[in-house]
């Protein structure tokens, strides 16, 4: 090592352990810090406790769903069609950190004939006025309120050198400028990791106790992924503080325009582009959403109702089909092929309103995705939870798993009605050995890359946030003016 | 002198563009919220009025079924359906008040429609989920109580977190004081110029956007509801100039001030919801609506086995309902029978679930109670309560609909179930004279009550920190 690489080392060491002792010793920062913990803790408690006894609960109601529809009884199969089963969404493990949209999306789908319902129950209903005002998950501490530590402990960092005089005395001893701003940067990095230091074996620890031997791997990559993110987020605020106080005149001005681009981009831009993105796109309502299902299905079959010219048309193939002049002669039943094709049509109907409805959700997030170039906030918060597994791609999976098994289900009851009664055979019943016949719904949350694939606009806004803020830093420290 | 002084400083800080850009944010930020808040008001007035519609045109079809029966236009066996008390539907609607646009609170999560007909279950009113963007939800809405309760606070704090910590160290406090004035009169000068500012364009702007979106303020109600809420955000105003007046008078500089009074802003606005809302939680944990559905499930299915001997049970439970001493053969393939027999097994799963949905209910609303009667640990809670009480959207209007919803299916069911067991049929006198859902709103004088107390509570501590802040001050150390 050439002695003056050595002593530009030394120089950086030294002004980094400078910061780092003036930081810890600030009371300011000790307090916030401390509370900040305090919260961190918390939130993982509860977002423990929370996992442990949703996914408890989940496991308990989907066996008991198939223990329901085992124990039916005999009955015809259309009826037991209508009983139809519940798919209950499970709770990947990372939820314990960022819930997502969990609270705000419904916990279990119906999986009965001829409708692909909504899902039912979302936990926000269940909210009181005062849960208005957000969840307290770990996510939301790192995102929202360690940026706000940050602001605090840096934003006088180059401001109060240069009040104090000692900005002057540090340059005229022949400090590079450059070695400047990596010392504080290092020295803030390494006060500031006092305290994401025990968070971060805390959350491994729920971590390890969330997960089964097998889900641990796969947990722990995500979360080395999720930490990588926070870094890129946090570091950003870093050196947007550090460039902030390297240009602002006066400790005054750095605070207020910090904390004016913490509020802003943190109460403000969320809110407005959630607004902007609905005003561009609209959803329709609930109520138009189901008329309009419901006329596009009554203009076709709908396998209860046999007075449609579909029906005639579907008669008359199956006629001459099984060349048989009566829909009585027929070796098959020929009421199970009507609900089928009813199934079918509907199918069909669901797919094109869905369709719309998700694209139009998709068209929005991409709003606010790009909104994230003006807002950090939003580029973690997408990516965050599309690691842990609590966003939009995530639930949409499901929703599609379950749909695809509603219609499997459905085509399996449909099938047995046809060929196994004959037309006008209203008594005829199954039994447990067909409801044992269809197997259980089972469930494969999607992996790493599919989830970070989904959402690498985000991934890359963070990543340019965090290049420019630190490009920023280094330029503005460079003309610093003592 | 204070109003010298007072004037003094407003125009100090017209010359620091400070109250210019302060100003003209918080008229955006109002002009914006309440085109919000009005926007989702006048789409689910019109949401209502179209399912109103959809609902009148359906009785209206089915009434002229009956028309036509009776003028002989068409044989009864051609309608089958016509005047079937069975098939009879009416819609339930919860209309937002027209202050709603104040703050759009729970207005935006819970149901506003419910259909009913006989086989309604009390109770049970998620039949339909919304279709907003999940994402969207988590963000919050920008009404009109976001920017008052959250937002405003902050310009409070931008104006006067170095109200009097600014003046010693620019060194002007001693020269003021060496004047024959107290520190007191100075520091109460510089406050009044803010508050006045402040709630004039609060008040004003807020007033003025009423107007502008043809908000009708003109029943005594809703003059009332306006009057508490101008009343509400004049003691909120207060309230943080206490705040920040109290922590000058501490007497650090004026970056401390800064991160003092935006931490104490993190814990009322932020910090101590959240924290409550835990609380709540874990003393009145709701139970789970997975097992609700389980049990839903498990009575349906049991209640589908049995559905002859419900119908036969009916009867013996109800002789009235014979006709000439004969009930409803259970074996009979007729409509006639399969409605008597949905509606015997929809009284039987109510009858089975019903203890379940009730507690439900009550664990939330004792959790609602704790919030109430501990809201002022924060008065971030307590504007928060009283705002969506004045605009309509809070939970406790929709609890009193849910019991009004379930009078009127009860009012219904007695009405129309009997006529399916004794096989009548609508007449049109019947489809003119149907009950129409009507929702009784509380009475003003228990509004009234409620926002005077949360007012009383917050001017409380109000009162407390100028207690604090006047005795600080007296220590004020007058130079760096």
């Amino acid at each position: 090592m050439s002695s003056k690489f050595r002593t530009y080392v030394t120089m950086i060491t030294q002004i980094a352990h400078k910061e780092f002792i003036e930081v810890i010793r600030d009371g300011r920062f000790r307090w916030t810090a401390t509370s900040i913990l305090l919260l961190l803790i918390l939130s993982l408690l509860l977002g423990w406790h929370h996992y442990h006894e949703v996914q408890k609960e989940q496991l308990t109601a989907q066996a008991a769903d198939e223990e329901q529809w085992l124990t039916q009884g005999e009955r015809n199969p259309h009826i037991a069609a209508h009983f139809g089963k519940y798919a209950f969404k499970p709770h990947p493990p990372l939820s314990f950190f960022d819930r997502g949209i969990e609270s705000y999306t419904g916990i279990a789908v119906w999986m009965e004939a001829h409708n692909q319902d909504a899902f039912e129950y979302r936990p926000f209903e269940d909210s009181t006025t005062v849960s208005s005002f957000g969840e307290l998950t770990t996510a939301t501490v790192l995102q929202l309120l360690l940026p706000l530590l940050i602001i605090l402990m840096s934003f006088s960092t180059f401001t109060a050198e240069r009040e104090n005089g000692t900005l002057r005395l540090i340059l005229s001893l022949g400090v590079q400028r450059r070695s400047l701003v990596l010392g504080k940067f290092i020295g803030l990095t390494a006060a500031l990791s006092l305290l994401i230091a025990p968070a971060i074996v805390l959350g491994l620890l729920t971590l390890a106790m969330v997960n089964s031997s097998e889900g641990l791997a796969i947990s722990t990559t995500r979360y080395v992924m999720i930490f990588i993110a926070y870094l890129l987020y946090f570091g950003a605020f870093l050196s947007l503080s550090l460039t902030i106080s390297a240009w602002a005149r006066t400790s005054r001005i750095a605070l207020v325009v910090l904390l004016g681009f913490w509020i802003t981009t943190g109460l403000i831009v969320p809110r407005l582009s959630a607004d902007i993105s609905e005003n561009l796109y609209p959803v329709p309502s609930s109520f138009e959403f189901w008329q309009n299902v419901n006329h596009d299905k009554h203009n076709g079959i709908d396998g209860h109702n046999a007075s449609d010219n579909r029906v005639e048309a579907l008669k008359k193939r199956v006629l001459s089909q099984y060349q048989v002049s009566k829909i009585e002669e027929l070796p098959i039943n020929f009421d199970g092929l009507l609900l089928q094709a009813g199934e079918d049509y509907g199918n069909q109907v669901f797919d094109k309103h869905y369709g719309n409805l998700w694209q139009t959700y998709e068209y929005q997030n991409h709003v606010q995705k790009l909104t994230a170039i003006v807002a950090p906030l939003l580029a973690i918060r997408w990516l965050s939870m599309g690691l842990a597994g609590t966003d939009w791609q995530h639930h949409k999976h499901f929703a599609n798993a379950a749909e695809n098994y509603r219609r499997q289900l459905n085509k399996t009851l449909n099938d047995d009605l046809t060929y196994k009664s004959r037309t006008g055979e209203y008594t005829y019943i199954a039994g447990r050995s067909l409801w044992e016949s269809i197997s259980p719904f089972t469930y494969q949350t999607p992996g790493l890359l599919w989830a970070l694939k989904n959402h690498l606009s985000s991934l890359i806004t963070l990543t340019g946030w965090f290049v420019l803020t630190t490009t920023m830093a280094i330029v503005t420290t460079t003309r610093i003016k003592s | 002198m204070i109003t010298r002084i007072l004037l003094l400083d407003l125009r100090n800080m017209i010359a620091d563009r400070t109250l210019i850009v302060v100003v003209l944010l918080f008229t955006t930020l109002i002009f914006y919220a309440l085109y919000n808040g009005n926007n989702w008001k006048s789409k689910r007035i019109a949401l209502i009025k179209q399912a109103q519609q959809v609902s009148d045109n359906q009785l209206n079809e089915a009434k002229k079924q009956v028309i036509e029966i009776y003028s002989g236009q068409k044989r009864a066996e051609e309608l089958p359906q016509a005047g079937r008390p069975g098939t009879i539907k009416t819609l339930a609607c919860l209309s937002p008040q027209p202050l709603a646009v104040l703050s759009l609170g729970q207005g935006i999560i819970l149901p506003y429609s419910v259909s009913i007909d006989i086989y309604s279950i009390k109770y049970i009113l998620t039949n339909q989920t919304e279709t907003d963007n999940p994402v969207n939800l988590i963000a919050g809405r920008f009404d009109l109580s976001f920017v008052f309760i959250y937002f405003y606070p902050l310009l409070i704090l931008v104006l006067s977190y170095n109200i009097l910590s600014a003046e010693r160290e620019e060194g002007t406090l001693q020269i003021t004081l060496s004047q024959p004035v107290h520190v007191q009169t100075v520091l109460l000068g510089k406050t009044l110029a803010r508050i006045v500012v402040l709630l004039t364009t609060g008040w004003g702007v807020t007033l003025i956007g009423l107007w502008l979106f043809n908000i009708d303020i003109s029943d005594r109600e809703t003059i009332i509801r306006l009057t508490l809420w101008l009343a509400l955000i004049l003691i909120y105003t207060f309230f943080w100039f206490s705040i920040a007046l109290m922590v000058n008078a501490f007497g650090k500089n004026s970056a401390a001030n800064a991160i003092t009074l935006i931490t104490i802003w993190l814990t009322i606005v932020i910090v101590t919801p959240v924290l409550l809302t835990i609380v709540t939680t874990k003393l009145h944990p709701l139970p789970s609506r997975l097992e609700l559905i389980r049990e839903i499930r498990a009575a349906d299915n049991a209640v589908n086995r049995e559905d002859k001997q419900l119908l036969s049970q009916y009867y013996k439970d109800h002789p009235e309902l014979t006709v000439n001493g004969a009930a409803l053969n259970p074996e009979e393939i007729s409509y006639d029978v399969y409605y008597a027999k949905y509606y015997a097994m929809q009284q039987e799963l109510q009858q089975r679930v019903m203890s379940r949905l009730i507690y439900h209910n009550q664990q939330l609303m004792r959790q609602q109670y704790i919030i109430t009667n501990y809201r002022f640990l924060s008065p971030a809670i307590v504007m928060q309560e009283a705002l969506n009480n004045l605009a309509g959207t809070d939970r406790q209007r929709h609890e009193q609909f849910i019991k009004q919803v379930g009078e009127f299916i009860d009012l219904w069911h007695s009405k129309f179930a009997p006529m399916v067991f004794r096989k009548e049929r609508l007449s049109v006198v019947d489809y003119d004279k149907l009950p129409r859902f009507e929702f009784r709103e509380e009475h003003t004088n228990e509004v009234v009550r409620r926002t005077l107390i949360s007012f009383v509570g917050i001017g409380s501590l109000v009162l407390i920190f100028s207690i604090i802040s006047v005795v600080c001050l007296r220590h004020y150390p007058l130079i760096n």
